[in-house]
C-alpha cells in the first residue's frame, strides 16, 4: 500500500511517501496561504515524477494541518490529483491516546500525530518502560512538548517559541544586531556579536527544552523517556542530555499510523 | 541633581539622582517617531509631577541602543534642561577594560550595566539584562575585565513572534501556569513560554560558569520580575542597575583629566 502523508505546519508542508511502513521519500514545500489546490497539486506531482514515481502508485492520502486556511486547499488537491479522499487527523479518530486535554478539539493535529507515533514506537522500549512516560519534543516553528504515559494516556504539554521565529524577531526588534547563521559556537562566551547571538540561540534553546523536561520530571516524580523531532532537532537535541532519541519522521509516522487504524475496512 | 536616561529598544528608563541617591524613576515607551520637543516636554512633566523642578537638573547622562533617538534626546536635553548631555559611547571614560574583539560592537547598555555591577557587587559576576527584546548575559572576570557575553531573544519578542506565526494560537497573558503539563492551548503556551524561558536563562548561566568559573549573578531589566523567581541560577535582582551605571559614568567624566584614578585603565575605543 502506498500512502502520501502531508504534515502542514506554519513554516513548511512536509510530505512523506510511505510504502507499507517504510518512509521512502520525505519532501518539504514552503507553506503559503496564497497558493491554490492546483499549485500544491502540481508541486506534489512534480516531486513524484522527479523521483521516478507514477501518480497512480499513490493509493491513499492522509494529512495533519495546523494551518486552518490550508485544510480545504490540500483536501481538494488530494481529490483532484490523486483521486482519493484524504484522512484528516482530528480528535474523532480511532487509536488516539485517552486524553487529559480539556477540549481535545483544540489539540493541534501535529501534536496528536507526534504523541501517537512516539507512544506506538517506544511503549515497549525498555528505557521508556523504566521511565513510565514518553515525552516528545518537536523543534518546529514552535517548540512543542507532549507527554504520554506508557498506558497510552495523554497527560498534557507545552508550546514555546521556536528557534527560527525567535531569532527573526530578535533581528527585527534590535536595530544593531547582525543576522547570524544558526550554528553551535566553539565557546559559550561570545567575544563578538555574531558568536554571542549564536550562543544565545543554540544554548538558549537547549535550555528551553531542558527547563521544560526538568519540570516534567519533577512533576511526574521520574524523568520521562524523551524523543526529539522537527527541523532543528539535529542541532539542538545533541546538546540536550535528557533527550535519548531523535526521529525526524515522527509526525509523518503518526499520520500513517492513524490512517492505518482508521482506513475504511 | 543628575538626570539619567537609559534608552532601550522597547522602553526608556529615567532616574533622578541627588548625589548617589536615586530619588525617583520612571519608564516610558520607546517611540522612534517622537520629536525632541515631545520628549523634552514628557521628561519635564514627569519631573514636575514628582516635585522636582526641571531647573534643578544640573547634568544629563544618556545611554541609547536606538541610534536615531540619540540626537533627538541630545536636543531635548539641551533645550529643556539647558545642558549638553553626556552620551555614553566611544570616547567616554567608563573605567571598564573591554576584552571584546571589537569594543565598538559592545552596546552602550551592556557597558553601563557592567560598570554598575562591578562597582556595586564586585567581580567575578554575570549580569543578565532582561529587556523585552533580548536577554543579554555579560561576564565580568575576577580581575574586573569585561570578557563578553551571550545574546538571546527576549521573552516578549519571542512570544510575539509565536502569536504572529502560528495561526491557530491565541495571544495569551504571560503568567505562570500551575503545571508544566498544559491541558489547553493557553496553559500549554504559558508553560512553554515561562518555563522554557527560565530554562534558557539557567542553561546559559550554568554553561558560562562551567566555562569561565563561578560568579555571582545579577538580573535587571523590564522582564526580570516575570522570570527570575522561576530560575535556579539568579541570586540578585536590581531593576535600576542601568541608572546607577549612568550615574557612575557621569562621575568618572565630570572632572576632566585632573582626577585620573586607577579605575581609568582603558581598552580600545571606550578610552
Amino acid at each position: 500500500m502506498t500512502l502520501l502523508a502531508l504534515d502542514a505546519g506554519n513554516t513548511n508542508l512536509t510530505v512523506g511517501l510511505f510504502r507499507g511502513e517504510h518512509l521512502e521519500h520525505l519532501w518539504r514545500i514552503a507553506t503559503s496561504h496564497r497558493r491554490s489546490s492546483d499549485e500544491y497539486g502540481l508541486d506534489l506531482i512534480g516531486l513524484l515524477r522527479r523521483w521516478g514515481l507514477r501518480l497512480e502508485e499513490v493509493q491513499a492520502c492522509a494529512m495533519a494541518s495546523v494551518v486552518p486556511s490550508l485544510n480545504a486547499v490540500l483536501v481538494e488537491a488530494c481529490r483532484r490529483y490523486f483521486r482519493c479522499e484524504p484522512l484528516v487527523v482530528g480528535p474523532e479518530l480511532r487509536g488516539l491516546p485517552s486524553s487529559c486535554y480539556d477540549d481535545p478539539r483544540t489539540l493541534g493535529a501535529d501534536r496528536l500525530a507526534n504523541a501517537v507515533a512516539a507512544w506506538s514506537r517506544f511503549r515497549t522500549d525498555p528505557r521508556a518502560l523504566a521511565a513510565g512516560h514518553i515525552a516528545v519534543v518537536d523543534f518546529g516553528t514552535a517548540t512543542k512538548l507532549e507527554v504520554v504515559s506508557i498506558a497510552g494516556e495523554y497527560l498534557g504539554g507545552a508550546i514555546a517559541p521556536g528557534i527560527g521565529i525567535s531569532a527573526g524577531a530578535l533581528y527585527r526588534h534590535a536595530a544593531r544586531l547582525p543576522r547570524v547563521e544558526i550554528l553551535r559556537p566553539a565557546q559559550v562566551l561570545g567575544r563578538n556579536n555574531v558568536n554571542a547571538i549564536q550562543s544565545g540561540l543554540v544554548f538558549g534553546f537547549v535550555g528551553q527544552v531542558e527547563g521544560l523536561l526538568e519540570r516534567v520530571a519533577a512533576e511526574l516524580g521520574r524523568a520521562p523517556f524523551a524523543v526529539a523531532t522537527g527541523g532543528y532537532a539535529g542541532l539542538i537535541a545533541g546538546e540536550c542530555p535528557t533527550i535519548q532519541e531523535v526521529d525526524m519522521s515522527l509526525t509523518l509516522t503518526g499520520i500513517r499510523l492513524l490512517w492505518e487504524w482508521n482506513r475504511a475496512a | 541633581m543628575l538626570l539619567a536616561i537609559d534608552v532601550g529598544n522597547t522602553e526608556i528608563t529615567l532616574g533622578i539622582f541627588r548625589g548617589r541617591e536615586l530619588l525617583q524613576h520612571w519608564r516610558v515607551g520607546t517611540d522612534r517617531n517622537r520629536t525632541a520637543d515631545e520628549y523634552g516636554l514628557l521628561f519635564t512633566l514627569l519631573l514636575e509631577n514628582s516635585g522636582y523642578p526641571p531647573g534643578q537638573v544640573e547634568a544629563v547622562v544618556i545611554c541609547s541602543v536606538v541610534p536615531p533617538l540619540s540626537p533627538v534626546l541630545e536636543a531635548a536635553s539641551a533645550t529643556y534642561f539647558g545642558h549638553a548631555p553626556l552620551l555614553v559611547g566611544p570616547g567616554v571614560r567608563t573605567g571598564l577594560v573591554i576584552r571584546y574583539e571589537n569594543p565598538r560592537e559592545v552596546g552602550a547598555d551592556r557597558i553601563v550595566l557592567a560598570v554598575a555591577a562591578l562597582e556595586k557587587y564586585g567581580a567575578p559576576c554575570i549580569v543578565v539584562d532582561f529587556s523585552g527584546t533580548a536577554t543579554v548575559f555579560d561576564y565580568i572576570s575576577a580581575g574586573g575585565e569585561y570578557l563578553g557575553g551571550v545574546i538571546a531573544p527576549g521573552v516578549e519578542t519571542a512570544a510575539d513572534a509565536l502569536f504572529q506565526f502560528a495561526s491557530k494560537l491565541p495571544r495569551i497573558e504571560l503568567v505562570r501556569p500551575k503545571s508544566v503539563l498544559g491541558r489547553n492551548t493557553v496553559t500549554s503556551m504559558q508553560s512553554g513560554i515561562i518555563f522554557g524561558f527560565a530554562g534558557q536563562v539557567d542553561e546559559i548561566v550554568r554553561r558560562l560558569k562551567a566555562e569561565l568559573g563561578e560568579a555571582q549573578v545579577i538580573a535587571t531589566g523590564e522582564a526580570a520580575e516575570l522570570i527570575t523567581h522561576e530560575t535556579h541560577t539568579i541570586q540578585t535582582t536590581d531593576p535600576f542597575l542601568s541608572l546607577d551605571g549612568l550615574r557612575i559614568i557621569h562621575e568618572r567624566n565630570r572632572t576632566p583629566r585632573a582626577r585620573r584614578t586607577t579605575g581609568d585603565r582603558e581598552e580600545g575605543s571606550q578610552g
